[in-house]
């Protein structure tokens, strides 16, 4: 093999990759339409998880058994979701179970949370808004400055632009006598004003344990959570609640979802009790009630519900549905041996991915490219040997690159 | 006068007037974003501001600044090698007595040479600039940003090489698609450090564009025919 046909091999080689990058989602875009999940509730009547469809607007509501539902028997067989409607019509009932219902209860009970991949897989700079969360006059204002702690945490006064060594030597110190060691894995809150009420930042130390940062009357509030104790934690997530019973989730190692509950200056975390939850892919929904907590995990392949006593927590039903594989799975189950994308739907990092294809994609690459090597083996056999490898790791597309790309004459 | 002054003499009296047109642009850049980050911070608060690039994810230099890494590079490489191409020039370049190999990697290195050096000036100044309003955080991010499309700019610079250079011109077709589509890979960003572990694949798609320029500049001195 001559030098230029050596650097052709190299350029051969580029191509393809391109091309199993760019080609793939042409040909996904062309045959694939999205899939759909149904919005599935706990029914506080019936007592089990029901399917609702917005779109179908004579009978919305289907139970478990496939029975189907008007919209007036929607309405109220699910009150606490319809609530409003029930409401205007004059038909809420003023009590269930024996608990008075109201619109200002039904409301600081409600539950709405959302967890995506994408909230763990970011960037981040690492610089941080503290609220005040005593504020002297009503309503929460804008900090004067950030701060950053995963050395050491210090804050960054915004109209110098400089260090504030006064306030950062404080925290440092309040955090060293609490016990808080650097490097710090990160730090969860919402320095957004809009909120009723602010609980500062939930922050992972060195060792694994939990802290709580916060600001109160312009001193540093920090607490060991002591969760540590008996959940490996992962990820937290803050959740305004409008009932203040929790301060957030927490998501453990293992897979486990716990809200993390303050009483009396005592965090507790209370077990939601799901199976495994890889918050690294599955996406989380959580819509809650007075009674009820319904659960929604969305996994690559089906997703899954869970309904819960508001109380205490514990499974009361559970459902799921398995979505069918797509005509693009299947076409791509025969072409690609290999697949490389960029992004992932579970994160907003831009790197390379190469997921390997199925035994049928291989076998069918390997043909060809045994096909390839018969047919060329006269034109240069190491080299027709090199390209028909490529086309066994590439399939029909590495083909497709190795004849825009002849030899030279 | 050896011969790699020689030929950077040459590329310089090619695309000297070209060069100067970036730099001036670049210039230009520095001090817009200069006044227009000033302006900013003189109209509203600057925590409001530091808050509002976190929550949004908000560049803080031009949206136009990715582009002109991009793109200045390309201009400077079609400069250098499309008069090589008038009246087949080139092949009086290749018949120095140097090395086929080394003439290219001092037309490559003299256009590599320039682009980052414009570029790298330009970072470095938009660095000191941001460093007055901005905390090293969002500095840090903001450089980030660019990078991957300073890597694009001197991909793109070697894909011009290896388009221009190529004899045949079904192949340049083919050969620009490709360029198109790998360039592409460097623009998938939104904002921040997105890139940052994706940063080593950039590198090595710069390392293959460096091939591709070499397999045209083969191509075209052994007069290849398909």
């Amino acid at each position: 093999m001559n030098h230029s046909n050596r650097l052709l091999m190299v350029v051969i080689i580029f191509a393809t990759a391109l091309s199993l990058w760019a080609v793939p989602p042409l040909i996904k875009m062309a045959i694939a339409s999205p899939s759909s999940y149904p919005f599935v509730y706990y029914s506080s009547l019936l007592e089990e998880l029901c399917e609702i469809d917005h779109q179908d607007r004579d009978y919305p509501m289907t139970d478990k058994s496939g029975r189907r539902y008007s919209v007036a028997q929607f309405d109220s067989l699910m009150p606490l979701f319809n609530y409003r409607q029930l409401m205007s019509n004059g038909t809420m009932p003023d009590s269930m179970r024996g608990v008075e219902i109201t619109p200002s209860i039904l409301r600081v009970n409600q539950v709405v949370f959302t967890h995506r991949p994408t909230d763990i897989h970011t960037p981040s700079l690492g610089l941080y808004g503290l609220l005040e969360s005593m504020p002297l006059r009503v309503g929460l204002k804008s900090p004067k400055d950030l701060f950053r702690i995963e050395d050491r945490i210090e804050f960054i006064d915004a109209t110098t632009n400089k260090i504030d060594h006064t306030k950062s030597d404080i925290f440092a110190n309040m955090l060293s006598k609490r016990g808080y060691t650097y490097p710090s894995q990160w730090a969860i809150g919402d320095a957004n004003t809009r909120k009723a009420y602010d609980e500062g930042y939930f922050s992972l130390d060195a060792n694994g344990e939990l802290f709580h940062i916060k600001m109160v009357n312009s001193r540093p509030y920090i607490r060991n959570t002591e969760v540590a104790k008996g959940i490996n934690v992962k990820h937290f997530a803050m959740y305004p609640a409008a009932d203040r019973r929790f301060y957030g989730f927490i998501f453990s190692v293992e897979g486990d979802v716990y809200i993390l509950e303050g009483r009396d200056g005592e965090y507790i975390p209370l077990k939601l009790d799901l199976p495994n939850v890889n918050i690294d892919i599955d996406e989380l929904l959580i819509m809650g009630n007075l009674f009820y907590w319904t659960v929604t995990i969305t996994k690559p392949e089906r997703e899954e519900y869970y309904a819960l006593n508001a109380a205490t927590l514990d499974l009361v039903d559970k459902y799921q549905i398995v979505q069918s594989k797509s005509l693009w799975s299947q076409v791509s189950d025969i072409i690609l041996p290999i697949g490389i994308s960029m992004s992932s739907p579970d994160s907003d990092y831009i790197y390379p991915r190469i997921t390997l294809g199925g035994v049928k994609a291989w076998i069918v690459s390997s043909i060809i490219a045994a096909i390839f090597l018969l047919l060329n083996r006269k034109k240069g056999l190491k080299e027709s040997v090199l390209k028909s490898g490529i086309i066994t790791f590439t399939g029909i597309i590495g083909l497709i690159v190795v004849k825009l790309f002849p030899n030279f004459k | 006068m050896n011969f790699f002054k020689a030929i950077f003499y040459k590329e310089w009296i090619k695309s000297r007037d070209m060069v100067l047109l970036i730099l001036t642009m670049a210039i230009l850049a520095i001090v817009y974003t200069f006044i227009d980050t000033a302006y900013i911070f003189r109209s509203k608060e600057s925590i409001s501001i530091w808050l509002a690039v976190i929550d949004r994810k908000i560049a803080i230099t031009s949206v136009y600044l990715p582009y002109f890494f991009l793109v200045t590079p390309m201009l400077i490489g079609a400069l250098q090698y499309a008069s090589e191409m008038v009246n087949k020039r080139f092949k009086l370049t290749l018949h120095l007595p140097l090395a086929e190999s080394r003439i290219i990697a001092y037309m490559l290195a003299y256009g590599i040479g320039v682009v980052l050096t414009i570029q790298i000036v330009t970072i470095l100044s938009l660095v000191g600039v941001l460093s007055l309003y901005y905390p090293l955080e969002f500095v840090y991010a903001a450089v980030m940003h660019l990078l991957p499309f300073v890597l694009a700019g001197v991909a793109g610079y070697l894909f011009v090489a290896w388009i221009t250079l190529e004899p045949i011109w079904r192949r340049r077709v083919i050969n620009t698609l490709y360029s198109v589509v790998a360039l592409s890979l460097f623009t998938l960003g939104s904002i921040g450090t997105d890139y940052i572990y994706g940063l080593p694949l950039l590198v090595v798609i710069v390392g293959m564009a460096v091939v591709c320029a070499y397999l045209s500049a083969s191509r075209f001195k052994d007069g290849a025919q398909n």
